[in-house]
């Protein structure tokens, strides 16, 4: 097949179906002498349109279409083009992931949490993945966004941001379904007598039941009364989370810690 | 508004063609070479040479970058950012 043969063939081809006929017809050497004209046509065809070829294509398009997730963009224009933003979008991916269940998604998962945990900083970075998989990830740009309400800048929303990841154990509380009342009461109490700025308790399935009970008992003593409270479920991670959110007013004026 | 990115999956023949078109080579491990410097393409994220099997190809001038995950978001994140300003 001439050069010239092979151009009239693919010359009204899109690129993948011009790669497909020059695969199958074994021309994969476009730097050959002679075969100038028809390297110039795929290079040309290559300039038309953004197209990403790669391994998984379905993997891919899923990332793609987490920027249309109502957090994800809150998160964007919370902190407009912030690199951590790719840890979630990686987050988003891994719930889905963990959704869809199976050995292979399973193993994926494996690879990518690993393939992060071995970057330079990666506890701390697995941790912000870790937002959209617990479905953490709500009430923490939900406090973000308000802080945006009040006027605070990206550079110290970034700031509280990365001082509730280095420090997530103080703010956030996972309640354990064999976890008793009292001790939820307890856990909370110690929080709010520290002036935490922030305080997120989140349960799942069963334990729920006892974390609301405790989180009423604690709304009956009065004791949160410097505090701002919400409740939400969400379905943002692998499952549905309830998350019982303090946020402590003063906060608000920068007034504390 | 910018057109967005498609995602599609090739074959290993097709995308030695399509390297081939831009004076890349793969070696018989599999790694991607700049023909024209001889030197394998290296991932910006992972400092690993970039393989046929993991490298994602992307059109325009013809980018090579790793197809992982956290590559993939940086590179949608850049191109938000670029289309944004």
């Amino acid at each position: 097949m001439t050069p010239d043969q092979i151009l009239l063939a693919i010359k009204d081809l899109q690129l993948p179906e011009a790669l497909a006929y020059l695969a199958a017809n074994k021309i994969l050497n476009l730097t050959k002498k002679g075969f100038e004209s028809v390297r110039k046509a795929i290079q040309k065809k290559t300039a038309k349109k953004k197209v990403g070829f790669v391994p998984n294509k379905d993997e891919n398009t899923f990332l793609k279409r987490v920027a249309e997730r109502e957090y994800f963009r809150e998160f964007g224009s919370i902190l407009p083009n912030h690199k951590y933003s790719d840890f979630i979008r990686v987050g988003y991916l891994i719930a889905h992931l963990n959704k869809l269940g199976g050995q292979n998604n399973r193993q994926r998962v494996i690879e990518i949490r690993s393939s992060i945990c071995q970057r330079p900083n990666g506890v701390f970075l697995i941790k912000i993945v870790n937002l959209v998989t617990t479905g953490a990830v709500v009430p923490v740009i939900d406090y973000l966004s308000e802080l945006k309400k009040q006027k605070y800048d990206s550079e110290h929303i970034a700031d509280i941001f990365n001082e509730i990841m280095l420090d997530w154990k103080k703010y956030a509380y996972f309640v354990k379904a064999t976890t008793k009342m009292k001790e939820i009461i307890t856990i909370i109490k110690r929080k709010v007598a520290n002036d935490q700025r922030l305080i997120m308790i989140f349960s799942y399935g069963s334990a729920k039941d006892q974390t609301t009970k405790a989180v009423a008992q604690i709304l009956k003593d009065k004791i949160t009364e410097a505090y701002f409270y919400e409740s939400k479920n969400n379905k943002e991670g692998d499952k549905e989370v309830h998350s019982s959110t303090f946020t402590l007013i003063e906060s608000f004026n920068g007034t504390t810690e | 508004m910018k057109e967005q990115i498609k995602f599609e999956e090739l074959t290993d023949d097709e995308k030695k063609v399509l390297l081939s078109a831009f004076d890349y080579e793969v070696d018989k491990e599999g790694n991607i070479i700049d023909a024209l410097l001889k030197e394998k393409i290296i991932s910006e994220i992972t400092r690993q040479p970039l393989t046929l099997k993991s490298a994602a190809l992307i059109t325009g001038s013809l980018k090579i970058i790793d197809s992982n995950p956290l590559s993939i978001s940086r590179y949608l994140r850049e191109e938000t950012e670029k289309n944004d300003s």
